[in-house]
């Protein structure tokens, strides 16, 4: 019996579990990976020895969840759930290669092939359980940590220090270490260890990159601005719809430039009932198009005003619930949100003083509770950034809000602009996807501080 | 798809049975072989990595010959490599005589067949050769002076187990299947304990985690002693019929408190009480003893001061009881077993001179005279990264005027050939192999033609024969011709004399061997002058110069010594760990290893990092008066402070051997490598 049903999961026993990677090894040579590579790996929890503390290994790869988020969200409906095996598998020729999966995977198991341009993980096996045979990692597992079970097994777990608890009900149990395996009293060993703050851990490298994702700030920052002028009367009369509108389509082509395949770029609407990423972009050329109309053919009107600026509102909500996926704490309301970058500018350009005044404020104030929070868990606070994303987006508006002529008012707004920019860009350095390495990291970083 | 059974012949513990799946002439995957109950779950990584290995696009597939002026090598012919080896052999025999030929092996594919390279140089009229070996003559030697012979319980009866003690072994790292005993033992809830300067992958599941002093072992195996017979924890009734020599080892341990031994060691009192008192109380006890803590040059006499734990207190020929270091019982196709087999032999007429050390090889080949030496020969080895003193090795090697190395890839010792000569794989040529952790014969099947020109040594042998002018009637029963058929009719000799051994019946899968004991010394027949297991060995001393009773010395590199010298330079031990994606220096070459393991890396406690200003991640420069490596720091706080490690087996190429740094000198006993003695510097470099 080796197929999986809702009933079946992965068991991995982690008093068997040496951290072997010969499972790792075996899925590369199952799936005719190049060398080297693999679907399946190995974090350690505790890869450096802190005392007191056991070291042990979790071998993973996709979980196959009964309720897959990286299905629900993928915008382009590549990701399918097999009725009877259970397997999730990516459809290679629907993917659009826009990496939204491994944001919204909470065990770290999409990853994006950049040869292939499209994202890749474990299939389980498919071809192998066809043949009544075992995944291979199961196989070749040589202790015997690692096998398919029943999820109800009694002695199994659904979860491990260092395993993320999410709603989606991943196909994987823990066998926890015995009472007699907790780790060994050390005897002469050093007692006095120097404390460090981050813990090395090995793992896969991170799923997010400012280098190479950075299209995606300068669209969303875009986006935001372009909202705010259509939401403002008076700015939206003076702007050149032309040149509006050619930002609008630039924006648009550099969001599709993080795609994989960007000639199957219309694929990402696909999924407009569940993923956000649809909404958004549906609710972007929305957004372009009402312009358009506004701009070109019905300038005088208010009512088309009114909608275009909705449209772009709108976008800008959805555009912020894209990144809720990560499951980043404190995304909900976070100072680089783009709804509140397209109020403050809008509220810049409209001119109600203490509506501005109030948004420059909150943002501020909420940037810099963040900080504080990141000096107090030992994470990266980038003083010299701070201290300038604070003097451009409130010392110096506030200053300026008060004799609003024109050219100050300029000045004003692009101080605004570059506070937003590095604020924007430390919200993507600091996406926190969620993953067993980042759950193990922060586990062990509360132990050693 | 054809599948085939066969074994994996690395020098490695668990020696794997395999089933190989092979499609258009490749191989597809490994599979696990049920029916080796030793390692019924499948290879390790490694075993898998076969995949990459044997189709690698690095692979020497002709003959290469070093060009003239150049690091590079240029392909060559058969014939031309063939020519150009008889004309170098000839003069050399003719200039020199034969045994200005080295003829150096490792230990890089066990097997029957391989014998034949050495059934060669017969022919040829003689040559030198090495003795000793870099592996495990100590314990070996300790144990067959003790209990008369190296075996021990079947792998299976481990689960059987009250109390487990892995003394310096990583089982989890160089012998996994192991560990699927020791769980199940666990399971059934022994103890587990391990004793390791490093907090290895395998001490995780242990309650207790002793981390001595390099070296010292043999102090806490006393101590241990010493508090066995104090509290009368121990089995007279055994001791009375079946040990040698108590009295006397009584009388040596009375001065071994653990507070003596817990100076020494470096290590609290109540770990040495907490050991002593779970051997005498925790049912059956089984120490298994790792190769790294028998490569001082005290470790013989260590070896010997632990295994009189297990004798003193009855813990031999029971279930779940006993020696854990070799077994040796497979060795059935040759005369001589191990460790005898390794010492050189008492009188040099033999056309074979016998006079090189392994564990100095630099050195001793320095020093060879009558004649010098001119030639040499290397295969299934890679000295100029495994054996110690790598720059002594080097210049021993840059010093002959021609050197052939037969191998797979391009090594460090086949950077310095003057011609290279492709190896086959254990897929490309049938061989018998025993084992020696667990009891079985196995065929290594041929399951693929050998690739581009590659040739089987056997193949090599028998046409260099030709090509001297040796009649092919005395080839006939020596060196098996080509064909598979061949083969096939020597191993088939080799394999009459047991019955139960069959081809046949191996192409199935693995035989355990005849005659097998599952539970050694169950018979309590120890082959000791004295019949008994002895504590009192005049062998001992009248072989290897020790003390006839375990006793601790200090090895001769010593933190300890060192600082009672007044050392200023804070020296640490280098452990030089295997590691488990590596079996020495094989396989490290490999995408699927690289992957998961890029770089040499040096693993060092915060606390002596600190006081050196290293950094994690700072490059440092190892070294001592033999030579340096220049490595990246790792933070570790498993290790114990005042040691560091970097797993052996990096080629230099790579980033450096360890070797630069060991030593070449003999162990004690058994004429081993004692490259554990090993005292370095480590410094920041800017």
């Amino acid at each position: 019996m080796s197929l999986v049903s809702s009933e079946r999961a992965f068991i991995l026993d982690l008093n068997k579990c040496t951290g072997c990677q010969a499972c790792q090894v075996a899925c590369g040579i199952e799936n005719e990976l190049p060398p080297g590579e693999s679907w399946r790996w190995i974090d350690s929890f505790n890869k450096d020895h802190i005392a007191d503390v056991p070291l042990y290994h979790l071998s993973l790869a996709c979980n196959h969840c009964a309720d897959p988020p990286c299905m629900n969200h993928c915008p382009a409906l590549a990701i399918h759930k097999d009725p009877i095996t259970g397997a999730v598998t990516i459809d290679e020729k629907t993917c659009i290669g826009c990496k939204y999966c491994t944001w919204a995977c909470p065990y770290d198991a999409a990853r994006f092939d950049s040869d292939a341009r499209v994202v890749k993980k474990c299939t389980l096996c498919s071809h192998r359980l066809s043949e009544g045979l075992d995944p291979a990692c199961v196989t070749q597992c040589p202790t015997g940590a690692l096998r398919l079970g029943e999820r109800g097994e009694s002695i199994a777990e659904p979860s491990v220090a260092g395993f993320p608890e999410t709603e989606a009900d991943p196909a994987i149990r823990f066998i926890p270490l015995r009472e007699n395996s907790q780790g060994p009293e050390v005897a002469g060993g050093s007692c006095e260890v120097p404390l460090e703050k981050s813990p090395e851990i090995a793992s896969r490298p991170p799923r997010f990159s400012l280098r190479s994702e950075w299209p995606l700030l300068v669209f969303t920052l875009q986006t935001a601005l372009l909202a705010a002028i259509m939401g403002a009367p008076a700015a939206r009369d003076v702007i050149n719809p032309f040149a509006f509108l050619i930002a609008g389509g630039v924006g648009a082509g550099l969001s599709t430039l993080h795609l994989g395949k960007k000639h199957r770029a219309w694929r990402a609407i696909a999924n407009w009932r569940g993923s956000w990423l649809s909404r958004e972009i549906i609710l972007y050329s929305c957004f372009l198009l009402s312009s358009a109309v506004h701009l070109l053919v019905d300038p005088a009107g208010r009512e088309s005003g009114l909608l275009a600026s909705l449209f772009g509102f709108a976008t800008l909500f959805a555009m912020d619930r894209v990144y809720y996926v990560t499951r980043t704490p404190g995304l909900r309301l976070h100072s680089a949100q783009v709804l509140l970058t397209g109020a403050l500018f809008c509220s810049l350009l409209i001119g109600p003083a203490p509506l501005f005044t109030g948004l420059i404020l909150l943002k501020t104030l909420l940037y810099s509770l963040r900080k504080i929070r990141f000096a107090r868990s030992g994470r990266p606070v980038r003083p010299l950034l701070t201290l300038a994303r604070v003097a451009f987006g409130f010392l110096l508006p506030v200053i300026i809000i008060q004799r609003p002529t024109g050219a100050l008012l300029i000045i004003g707004g692009a101080c605004l602009l570059l506070a937003e920019l590095i604020d924007r860009a430390e919200f993507y350095l600091e996406l926190e996807i969620l993953s067993p390495r980042a759950e193990i990291a922060k586990i062990l970083r509360r132990k050693v501080l | 798809m054809p599948v085939y059974s066969t074994v994996c012949p690395r020098n490695c513990y668990s020696t794997c049975s395999i089933k190989v799946h092979v499609e258009n002439g490749k191989l597809r995957r490994i599979e696990p072989h049920p029916d080796n109950l030793a390692t019924p779950e499948g290879p390790c990584l490694k075993g898998l990595s076969y995949v990459e290995r044997t189709h690698s696009p690095d692979r020497i597939l002709h003959p290469l010959r070093k060009d003239k002026n150049g690091p590079g090598f240029s392909r060559v012919s058969w014939d031309e490599a063939f020519d150009l080896i008889v004309e170098r052999l000839t003069r050399a025999r003719e200039d020199f005589g034969p045994q200005s030929v080295l003829y150096y092996t490792g230990s890089g594919t066990k097997g029957l067949l391989n014998s034949v390279g050495m059934e060669f140089w017969k022919l040829f009229g003689g040559c030198t050769t090495t003795y000793g070996d870099l592996c495990w003559p100590a314990g070996l030697e300790a144990t067959r002076l003790t209990l008369g012979e190296n075996k021990h319980n079947v792998p299976w009866d481990l689960e059987n187990a009250g109390l487990i003690i892995q003394w310096g072994k990583n089982a989890a790292e160089t012998n996994i299947h192991q560990t699927v005993f020791m769980n199940r033992a666990s399971e059934k809830g022994a103890r587990l304990i391990v004793i390791d300067p490093r907090r290895t992958e395998t001490a995780e599941r242990a309650e207790l985690l002793i981390q001595p002093r390099p070296g010292t072992d043999g102090a806490i195996a006393l101590a241990a002693a010493h508090l066995l017979i104090r509290e009368n924890s121990i089995d007279r009734p055994f001791i009375e019929k079946h040990v040698l020599g108590f009295d006397e080892f009584e009388e040596a341990v009375r001065e071994c408190t653990p507070d003596w031994a817990a100076e020494i060691a470096d290590v609290p009192v109540h770990s040495i009480e907490t050991l002593a008192e779970r051997i005498g109380n925790s049912g059956p006890v089984t120490i298994n003893a790792g190769f790294g803590m028998q490569r001082y040059t005290n470790s013989g006499q260590t070896m010997r001061a632990i295994i009189a734990l297990l004798a003193i207190t009855g813990n031999i020929g029971k279930p779940g009881a006993g020696w854990i270091f070799a077994d040796l019982q497979t060795q059935i196709f040759g005369t001589v077993k191990d460790p005898i087999a390794f010492y050189p032999p008492g009188s040099s007429n033999d056309d074979v001179r016998v006079s090189i050390s392994t564990a100095r090889l630099g050195r001793d080949m320095l020093a060879a005279r009558d004649p010098e030496l001119s030639i040499a020969w290397v295969e299934r080895g890679n000295p100029i990264t495994q054996n110690p003193d790598t720059n002594r090795v080097l210049q021993a090697f840059r010093g002959l005027s021609f050197r052939i190395v037969v191998d797979q890839f391009m090594t460090d010792t086949a950077r310095e050939a003057d011609l290279i000569l492709p190896a086959k794989t254990m897929f490309e040529q049938s061989d018998l192999i025993g084992a020696y952790w667990h009891p079985y014969i196995q065929l290594k099947q041929k399951v693929l033609e050998p690739p581009g020109e590659v040739k089987p040594e056997s193949e090599v042998y028998r046409e260099l024969a030709l090509r001297l002018g040796i009649p092919k009637s005395d080839l006939r029963d020596v060196i098996p011709g080509p064909a598979d058929a061949d083969i096939e009719a020597y191993l088939t000799k080799h394999l009459a004399p047991f019955p139960e051994l069959t081809l046949e019946k191996l192409r199935e899968g693995p035989v355990l061997v005849p005659g097998l004991q599952e539970i050694a010394f169950s018979d309590y027949r120890f082959p000791t002058p004295s019949g008994k297991i002895e504590l009192l060995s005049h062998e001992a001393e009248s072989r290897w110069g020790v003390d006839a009773i375990p006793r601790f010395v200090e090895s001769r590199e010593s933190i300890r010594q060192e600082r009672l010298n007044g050392d200023k330079k804070k020296l640490l031990y280098f452990l030089t760990p295997n590691t488990k994606n590596r079996i020495h220096s094989q396989f490290n070459n490999l995408k699927t290893i690289l992957a998961l393991d890029p770089k040499p890396l040096l693993i060092i406690h915060p606390e002596d990092a600190s006081i050196r200003g290293v950094k994690n991640g700072s490059q440092v420069r190892i070294h001592n008066d033999r030579g340096e490596i220049k490595v990246k720091a790792r933070f570790d706080r498993g290790i114990k402070p005042g040691c560091v490690s970097m797993t052996n087996g990096w080629w230099i190429s790579q980033g450096g051997t360890v070797n630069f740094c060991s030593r070449g000198r003999e162990t004690d006993m058994g004429h081993g490598a004692a490259f554990h003695d090993n005292l370095v510097n480590v410094e920041r470099l800017s």
